[in-house]
């Protein structure tokens, strides 16, 4: 068997069609494992999707049989008997046959709703007669005759087809121009079927041969180049491209250089040195530039052809944009919403590693990332599988079902985590993939790279905020003692207070001078301890029992035998460390609200006791408490005056600086471990009592700090030397 | 002793009332006759007493300085001192009306002040009432200034008698030119000088629901609402009383309590 140029095109033809329906066929299968959606009926959603797989078979049988029948007609004919070629060429005539039908019918399948539409129904339903009545006659003609190809068959083909390519361009006019793609491919089908229609056993130019019995290669292509572009992009186009400029190079290094070079020295010879010489050198510098040649073709189709996104660029923009986001989420919408397009994908979406904590650890918590194949549960919620785990998505955010699977995505879905110092940490989770495209190694690293500076910006606005918070945390303690203080001053120093006290001193000057000067003491004692709370915001509860006696014990002179007080404060508690001037309000209300409206006065009655954690503490105190303080100290406010309604305690507490003020700054320093109850009843009296949490590390570090610190010796050393008088 | 002024003294506080009186003491001109713990007692004392001058403390149990001026019958009225340790918006309110007090602890140059001007208005024998219109205007501002709580009791009186109503026992207040009239839910009457508004701005305006323009209802005293003309009501209270409900209230009425 001679091979010419005729016959050498249709094999390599055969093999290049063979090959790219091989792969639609891999694609659709791929794709169609992913995607069977059922909905609750158990029907296939999308039973349309069978046809791009019909489509890559009758186009693989095809070329399969029809190279064994065409393109090896030798080599067939001495392996198989008359009857069965002439069968496997009806067979291969017979795919040929369907292709348009299947085409005209996924081209109308496109404009929605084909069952309802009579016309392009009826034009899919003449398109898969005249294929069948093909069929027939190239069976027929086979058995009958033993020639394959029926003439007649082929010829109502090219006629029908040609018609129903005038009715296909009347009814999608106006509609994307990419359909025209598929009616150029048809077109190209009916020009076989003319050539093979003519078919008569003689050769070709090779470029009829190629036109006529290859033009479903072009019909892949642009099935291949419509729907799978990435995919075929990347695993032929490149190749390709770079297979034919590399011919292309040797062929034309081989005209312009070596001949020219060695011809006219007349180097016939294959053995001479310098021939070989040139050769190797050729050959070397063709090695060496194969690289670069794969990297530019790489790029020309990265760019050019597919227009993928030029990372760098989007780098640049991800930076730019998570940089003008102050919280993680923003960072984390901010990529997504920059992925999407850049990657083509329609879902792109970050999970939370709270739900996604499994796989995290599956994935050794490195930042790896893994494939994982998505489905859709029938409650229309998208679950992750891998292996046997189940992660189901934040709904939030999710692209609505249908709209992600009427494209025709592939199976590629991938997730990478978002290595954050701190939990909660991320995955960005990134499927629905267009074109057919498969992420290959720099869409990882750069999803990678990505990821990792979102990690990096996260956690910079985790240190910020954290920073943020604990300034504006000291801050509002901060104000808050001020205003305590600020308080106490007025309230000690309240005008009303002051002017009343010196009242009665002065009174007192004129009928006991000795008892003028004790109250002149307390004054001075009162408004000493005031301004020494500046010093910080705790203080002992013995110091804070010193004040409020101080303050007592001039209202006493005051109000006479009006105002009773009593003091049951174990001595043993003195040193309990305590936010300081936080009883003295409680005082001072209950002398205000309690005492001063009614003749007959009261009594104001101050104990505190401390409640040891133990097991027989009951469970409602225990609860209340927090679990690393060992015990909880009450110091509670009782006066036995006016007492007030409910809705004017709540008034006086929602309006009331000093009850709401020690109350957040129980807050601040306890969070809810402290409280300040208040219950009052008409009549009878107000009770106010403070629940603290007492550490008894913390308690113990106060003490410590007490006898080291120079300062707060004085008092200290004080009462031991009043013990050591004593003794 | 015709000349003497007489002088009454009513604080809450015995050292600050044995302070001013020792101080008084100094002046020949003065004669105390007497001193009051609460604001009753300073009512009762100033009726029974008749003195020209009375220091009344702002802050007292029951009734206060300003509730006093306002209880005392008009005829009865003396020249008043207001007495406060320190209070910003006291002071402001009787700068403003020209009404007189004294801060505690009380500088003698000043009560000297206070007891002159008392004796030079007595010669002119200014009229009483300019005098009680002044108060009353401060009194007024004093309390809007302060936003006081809502009113727990309402001080009255029954002839010579001084009776604090809880407020809780007041089934409906009706103005009556100047006066107010106050039912309690035992078909009690009494007779206050007070301003409608005056009154509705320091009461609880969830326990109490205006049906006109001079009635003033307790909510929880309301018994049966009988639709009348107009698409207007007349409401019945426990006490029996019946009352009629205007236009524009009846409305308000039907919206918000006639409504499950």
């Amino acid at each position: 068997m001679t091979i010419d140029a005729a016959n050498l095109i249709n094999l390599l033809g055969f093999i290049t069609g063979g090959a790219l329906y091989v792969m639609l066929l891999f694609m659709v299968l791929g794709g169609r494992v992913s995607f069977s959606v059922r909905n609750n009926a158990g029907e296939d959603i999308f039973p349309d999707d069978r046809l791009p797989l019909i489509t890559a078979l009758l186009g693989l049988c095809w070329n399969v049989s029809g190279m064994l029948v065409n393109g090896l007609p030798s080599l067939a004919q001495g392996a198989l008997s008359h009857t069965s070629l002439s069968l496997l060429g009806a067979a291969a005539f017979t795919s040929l046959g369907y292709l348009p039908a299947v085409v005209v019918h996924s081209v109308l399948r496109t404009t929605d709703s084909l069952r309802q539409r009579k016309g392009p129904l009826s034009i899919v339903l003449i398109a898969y007669a005249l294929s069948t009545v093909a069929c027939v006659m190239h069976f027929h003609s086979a058995v009958v005759y033993g020639a394959a190809p029926s003439h007649f068959a082929l010829r109502l083909l090219t006629y029908g087809f040609v018609a129903l390519i005038v009715v296909l361009l009347i009814t999608t006019r106006g509609q994307t121009n990419w359909r025209a793609g598929w009616i150029v491919a048809l077109a190209g089908f009916a020009v076989s079927a003319v050539h093979l229609g003519h078919h008569d056993g003689k050769n070709y130019a090779w470029w009829l041969e190629l036109v006529g019995h290859h033009a479903s290669i072009a019909l892949i292509l642009a099935i291949l180049y419509q729907d799978y572009r990435f995919a075929f992009a990347d695993i032929f186009l490149k190749r390709a491209f770079a297979l034919l400029i590399l011919v292309a190079l040797v062929v034309a290094s081989y005209v312009m250089v070596a001949s020219p070079f060695l011809s006219p020295r007349g180097i016939r010879d294959d053995n001479d040195p310098r021939a070989i010489g040139l050769l190797l050198t050729l050959w070397v510098g063709t090695a060496l530039l194969y690289p670069w040649l794969r990297r530019q073709v790489d790029w020309f189709v990265d760019t050019i052809v597919l227009r993928r996104t030029d990372y760098g660029r989007l780098r640049v923009e991800v930076v730019s944009a998570i940089n003008k986001q102050d919280e993680a989420v923003g960072v984390l919408d901010a990529i997504c919403k920059l992925l999407g397009p850049a990657l083509t994908a329609l879902d792109v979406r970050w999970v939370s590693s709270e739900t996604a904590e499994t796989i995290g650890q599956s994935s050794g918590g490195s930042k790896h990332l893994f494939s994982l194949t998505n489905q859709f549960d029938d409650t229309g919620q998208v679950v992750l599988i891998k292996g046997a785990r189940y992660l189901p998505l934040k709904k939030s955010g999710s692209q609505p079902i249908d709209k992600v699977r009427r494209s025709r995505s592939s199976d590629q879905s991938t997730s990478v985590f978002i290595p954050t110092a701190e939990a909660p940490q991320y995955f960005l989770f990134v499927a629905g993939l267009q074109g057919g495209r498969r992420l290959l190694s720099d869409d990882i690293a750069m999803l990678e790279s990505l990821a990792l500076l979102a990690a990096r910006r996260i956690d910079a606005l985790r240190v910020n905020h954290e920073r943020c918070e604990m300034t504006m945390r000291e801050q509002e303690i901060g104000k808050l003692v001020t205003e305590a203080k600020l308080r106490a001053l007025r309230a000690q120093l309240n005008p009303h207070f002051l002017f009343n006290a010196l009242t009665t001193i002065s009174y007192l000057i004129q009928t006991s001078p000795k008892r003028a000067q004790s109250t002149l003491m307390r004054l001075t004692g009162l408004l000493r301890g005031v301004l020494r709370r500046s010093a910080g915001d705790f203080t002992t509860l013995g110091e804070e029992i010193d004040l409020i006696e101080d303050y007592l014990e001039i209202e006493q002179a005051r109000f006479e035998e009006r105002l009773e007080v009593k003091i049951e404060v174990p001595s043993s508690l003195r040193d309990l460390r305590v936010p300081s001037l936080i009883l003295q309000p409680l005082v001072e209300n209950a002398v205000k609200h309690g005492i001063t409206p009614t003749k007959s006065g009261g009594t104001v009655l101050v104990t505190a006791r401390l409640l040891r954690m133990s097991r027989d503490t009951p469970v409602a105190e225990i609860n209340s408490m927090d679990r690393e303080a060992d015990s909880i100290l009450k110091i509670a406010v009782h006066d036995t005056g006016a007492g007030v309604t409910e809705r004017e305690l709540l008034l006086r507490r929602k309006q009331g600086v000093g009850l709401s003020n020690i109350e957040r700054r129980l807050e601040c320093h306890y969070g809810e471990t402290a409280s300040l109850l208040v219950s009052s009843v008409v009549g009878s009296g107000t009770i106010s009592e403070i629940s603290l949490p007492i550490a008894r590390a913390v308690e113990q570090s106060f003490k410590d700090l007490r006898t080291s610190s120079p300062d707060l010796m004085a008092n200290q050393t004080s009462s031991v030397t009043k013990e050591t008088r004593i003794i | 002793m015709n000349n003497m002024l007489r002088v009454i003294i009513a604080d809450d506080e015995r050292p600050a009332r044995s302070l001013l009186g020792s101080m008084l003491l100094e002046f020949e001109e003065v004669s105390l006759i007497g001193e009051a713990s609460t604001g009753t007692e300073a009512i009762e004392l100033i009726e029974r007493e008749r003195p020209d001058l009375a220091f009344l403390d702002l802050q007292m149990p029951e009734i206060d300085g300003l509730g006093v001026v306002r209880l005392l019958r008009k005829n009865y009225m003396p020249a008043i001192a207001f007495v406060t340790a320190y209070d910003e918006y006291a002071v402001q309110a009787f700068e403003l009306n020209a009404v007189d007090y004294l801060l505690k602890p009380i500088d003698h140059g000043r009560l000297r002040r206070t007891i002159e001007r008392v004796s030079e208005r007595l010669e002119m024998s200014e009229l009483r009432s300019v005098e009680v219109e002044r108060i009353q205007a401060a009194a007024r501002q004093y309390e809007k200034a302060t936003q006081s709580p809502y009113l727990e009791r309402i001080p009255v009186r029954l002839r010579d008698e001084i009776i604090i109503v809880p407020i809780q026992q007041v089934a409906s207040i009706v103005a009556d030119a100047e006066l107010l009239n106050i039912t309690t839910d035992r078909n009690d009457q009494f007779t206050i000088s007070y301003r409608l508004k005056d009154l509705e701005a320091r009461l609880d305006p969830e326990r109490f629901l205006r049906l006109g323009r001079g009635t003033l209802v307790n909510i929880s005293m309301l018994n049966r609402v009988i639709p009348s003309h107009g698409g207007t009501y007349i409401v019945v209270l426990t006490n029996n009383q019946q009352l009629r409900v205007s236009r524009l209230q009846s409305r308000i009425l039907r919206d918000q309590l006639l409504r499950l």
